[in-house]
């Protein structure tokens, strides 16, 4: 199985430390985006920034993604199975907001503990996903008018 | 005389990718229009097309301790840049996906005159970012991504997502 982990741009050590010390990763194939060379482990094919994140994305069968917006938006358009690890490292506990919504929306399962990151990875490979609709961004004319004083 | 100047204020990350969808999406109707775009990022994360002057970050995402020295210096920070843009630019509007690098820059240009924008970022769905809590006092027009904020944010226009 391809598995590419990905914390974005703010350091999610405790994440990456798990999945280099879990077997499970070893075992399959895993790619890791760690946001910090620093962190890089040894025996894992390992960056800290992509310009081309798309190809490990569409190259995996499972994303573990920390629950930032950018990432977790790019991933449900691609209709990717989605494992949310919500980034409990930061001070701002924010991301568990997105991760929830997906999580009982059926769009994406979320990991709580890492304890149960491997088994989570293994049951969103072959699970089915409903898809995300988003309404489309109808307010740019809006923004526009009421910028140049239009409106 | 100084030139009409829209001001784009994001952070990097999320915010950084919203602005720059919002950015593509603005662009085609500003072009002909006699105004500048300039912007105000966090750190070194700018998007290209336009100026963007360099904003430290608010709050360290990881040590209270430390936020206390970044929050006075970004203070001091937003100020010292605020009057950069306007020595340079007559301001007319402020547009912000966020973070915290936003609420000193709007409040000073919503003095000068400039008409202030801001969308609450997209990740929210059941809870408030402190920076959207105080942008919704500060804004002119306020923006939500999500239908589920509206309860929060009653006087915000739904806008769909970026």
């Amino acid at each position: 199985m391809n598995v590419f982990v990905t914390v974005g741009t703010t350091r999610f050590d405790s994440l990456i430390n798990h999945v280099v010390q879990d077997p499970f990763f070893s075992d399959c194939d895993c790619i890791l985006q760690v946001g910090n060379k620093v962190l890089c482990p040894k025996g894992f094919d390992c960056f800290e920034y992509t310009d081309s994140i798309h190809h490990y994305y569409h190259w995996a069968d499972v994303v573990v993604t920390h629950g930032g917006g950018g990432s977790v938006y790019q991933l449900l358009a691609l209709s990717k199975p989605i494992v949310i690890v919500p980034n409990y490292d930061r001070l701002d506990k924010h991301q568990c907001d997105i991760a929830r919504f997906m999580h009982e929306n059926g769009h994406a399962l979320v990991v709580e503990s890492l304890d149960m990151l491997s088994e989570t990875v293994k049951k969103a490979a072959n699970m089915t996903f409903r898809p995300f609709k988003r309404d489309k961004f109808f307010v740019t004319e809006d923004i526009l008018g009421f910028l140049l004083g239009d409106n | 005389m100084r030139a009409r100047a829209i001001v784009l204020i994001y952070g990097k990350g999320g915010h950084r990718a919203q602005m720059e969808r919002l950015y593509a999406r603005l662009k085609p109707g500003l072009d002909g229009r006699a105004v500048e775009v300039v912007g105000i990022c966090e750190d070194d994360h700018a998007l290209k097309g336009f100026r963007s002057y360099s904003h430290p970050s608010v709050r360290d995402k990881h040590s209270l301790l430390k936020s206390l020295v970044t929050f006075p210096a970004s203070i001091l920070w937003s100020v010292s840049i605020t009057i950069r843009v306007v020595r340079e630019y007559r301001v007319i509007g402020v547009v912000s996906t966020g973070p915290g690098i936003a609420v000193v820059p709007s409040i000073l240009l919503k003095i000068t005159g400039a008409r202030i924008v801001f969308l609450e970022t997209w990740a929210r769905y059941e809870t408030r970012s402190v920076t959207g809590r105080v942008m919704y006092r500060v804004a002119d027009r306020f923006y939500i991504q999500n239908p589920s904020l509206k309860k929060y944010y009653p006087k915000a226009i739904y806008g769909g997502l970026l």
